[in-house]
């Protein structure tokens, strides 16, 4: 009963609503294409958000139905706790800015619910759990599909808290994964070589090894991997500073600055005092006047010098004070200089 | 930066009343979905990367451990403020793009992507996110009581109580969605409104629409009961049809300006019931809370 009321109340589109019920959807519906024209762009869908929820949180790669229908449970929960602002005062959450949420007068419908308790009936064991919905029945679904209850206590918990996506996104942990790797295999390779070159060390000589001994040596032989690897590890890491370098240079030149601070950070790691300068000043209110005026005068000596000037939004002296430190600390002659600017800027 | 009307603190607004507060603080979030809409991909990537960064940063300068708040959890919290903010008000949207500037080529230089950053990636925007993902777990806190623990939304031991005749889990839906649905009419008409009255007839009479059979509204039978009701109110035919329209016109622009569809629509209402349901610290289900 409720659900016909309900589908014959929600659904505009339904063929049993009247003719002129019909003429005032379309008059509204007119007025609020003006409406959205006159404040573009229009409203998101529910499934844009997911998508732009989706890809802001966990960067941009291609998602499952499931996380999708995640990221829209977790987007029509906020979306409810916005539009029902009735909270208690323990449990509710900050306004915009941290002030108070508007209370609202909620006397009116008393006696409705008081009408709800002539029709009493406990919901279904399990069901208290808010209703999940499938992302991959988004296309010709019923409403009914959609509620079917979850089955799972996620809701307790913040979105996409899976063990598989705790990964920090900005976590070096692959990288040291990868480092541990090379170090155990050139410890491995190493110790094969020593025992390949020097037998008489291992008190054997090669004629004296068994065949079980050879297959041991056999096992341990490097494999073309790990020669790559050695190769690669071979290749001088004030070489792949100065690589680094010059790729985050190139890329802040072409306007990604995000891009190329985490390269030239990349670079500052393997070494390079240069790095950590340039990364200091790409944060450098100082440093970002004095690019403003060698844009006037084109002696640009350093690559963030001809490139367009930082926004300010991005400038943090605290950041640049941290790698300019770093390049003091790195060996960088002129990181002191800088500092002094940065801190004369201060005072 | 630019400035857009009403974006300081010190504006006029600040000292109104708290209503003022609300109606600004939702065309803001109103203001910030729309700009984020208006964003080429490759800016709202540089934003995404921004605000990533600014959390991550937040987390390391508040010494906030990765095992107390995560770097998903505080983004998806952020993110999620951003992209659930809810249009209701017809004219909520008075903040307008002319204020920023564009740039197409670089996003650090945009205007729309730098005023984002500074609304949502702020330190005072993230310890209030940080805030909120602590209050959702332990409370508000009280200087005298600390946090008190939120109890869980578990409420199957209490509902199997006395569940003689259990309904199924799509009645229990409508309901929920019913009752969603007179919570926000709750929050947009006044008691006397002839949408309220009808509203309430409807709840009262669950029959009606059956009664009807297949077509249309009962029209007739609402302004004969209404009338048995209300006999000195004047109900007639316009006059509930004209509450009708009202109820769907507003139902419709709520599910326009917010890019929901049907579906959608009815998903949110449920929470809108649950929410209800929570806050009234009621733990015998939807039905129990109204009895």
């Amino acid at each position: 009963m409720i659900k016909s009321k309900l589908s014959r109340i929600l659904d505009l589109d339904a063929d049993d609503i009247s003719i002129s019920a019909l003429k005032a959807v379309e008059e509204a519906i007119k007025v609020d294409d003006q409406f959205r024209a006159s404040k573009e762009p229009s409203a998101l869908t529910l499934d844009e958000r997911s998508n732009l929820f989706l890809n802001a949180v966990y960067g941009s790669r291609a998602f499952t139905s499931d996380d999708y229908s995640e990221a829209r449970n977790a987007l029509l929960d906020a979306m409810a706790s916005n539009l029902f602002k009735d909270h208690s005062p323990d449990t509710g959450e900050l306004g915009e800015e941290g002030f108070a949420v508007r209370e609202t007068p909620h006397e009116a419908f008393r006696t409705m619910r008081a009408a709800y308790s002539r029709d009493v009936r406990p919901p279904m064991a399990g069901s208290s759990m808010p209703p999940s919905r499938d992302n991959s029945a988004s296309s010709g679904r019923s409403a009914d599909v959609a509620f079917l209850p979850d089955e799972n206590a996620q809701f307790q918990r913040p979105p996409m808290e899976t063990s598989d996506r705790k990964t920090n996104r900005l976590s070096r942990a692959p990288r040291f994964g990868a480092i541990a790797a090379i170090l155990s295999l050139a410890i491995l390779s190493a110790a094969v070589s020593y025992l390949v070159l020097n037998p008489s060390n291992s008190g054997h000589s090669f004629a004296d090894l068994s065949l079980d001994r050879l297959r041991q040596i056999q096992q341990k032989t490097p494999t073309r991997e790990t020669v790559q690897t050695r190769q690669l590890s071979s290749i001088d890491s004030s070489e792949i500073a100065r690589r680094l370098l010059e790729v985050g240079s190139r890329l802040i030149t072409n306007g990604d600055l995000y891009g190329g601070r985490i390269v030239l950070a990349e670079a500052v790691d393997a070494g390079s005092a240069a790095a950590a300068l340039q990364l200091g000043s790409s944060f450098d209110p100082v440093e970002d006047e004095r690019r403003a005026m060698s844009q006037r005068v084109p002696l640009a000596s350093t690559p963030l010098a001809s490139s367009a000037r930082v926004a300010a939004a991005t400038l943090d002296p605290e950041m640049a004070r941290f790698w300019y430190e770093r390049a003091k600390q790195l060996g960088d002659p002129e990181a002191q200089a800088r500092l002094d600017r940065l801190a004369g800027r201060g005072r | 930066m630019p400035d857009l009307p009403g974006s300081s603190r010190d504006t006029p607004e600040e000292s109104a009343s708290p209503k003022n507060f609300g109606d600004l603080n939702e065309a803001r979030a109103e203001h910030r979905l729309r700009v984020l809409n208006s964003l080429p991909f490759r800016h709202q990537r540089y934003l995404f990367q921004e605000v990533a960064v600014r959390c991550s940063r937040y987390l390391r300068k508040s010494g906030v451990s990765s095992s107390e708040v995560s770097m998903e959890e505080m983004l998806s919290e952020v993110w999620k403020k951003l992209l659930s903010s809810i249009s209701v008000h017809d004219e909520s949207a008075a903040l307008k793009l002319e204020g920023l500037s564009i740039n197409l080529n670089s996003p650090e230089l945009d205007g729309r992507v730098i005023w984002l950053i500074g609304e949502i990636g702020g330190y005072e925007a993230l310890a209030h996110r940080y805030e909120d993902i602590l209050r959702q777990r332990y409370g508000r806190f009280t200087p005298d009581r600390g946090r008190l623990i939120v109890q869980p939304d578990d409420d199957e031991d209490f509902e199997s109580i006395g569940a003689s005749e259990p309904p199924t889990e799509l009645d229990e839906v409508a309901r929920l969605a019913w009752f969603g649905l007179i919570k926000l009419a709750e929050q947009k008409f006044p008691r006397a409104d002839d949408v309220s009255v009808l509203l309430q007839l409807l709840d009262q009479a669950p029959d009606l629409f059956d009664e009807a059979g297949t077509g249309q509204w009962p029209i007739n039978d609402i302004v004969r009961r209404l009338s048995s009701l209300f006999p000195n109110a004047g109900w007639n035919v316009d006059r509930v049809d004209n509450a009708k329209r009202k109820l769907m016109r507003w139902i419709g622009r709520l599910k326009q300006m917010n890019g929901l569809d049907q579906t959608d629509f009815e998903a949110l209402l449920v929470r809108v019931a649950k929410k209800s349901k929570s806050d009234s610290g009621d733990v015998g289900g939807i039905t129990k809370s109204l009895s």
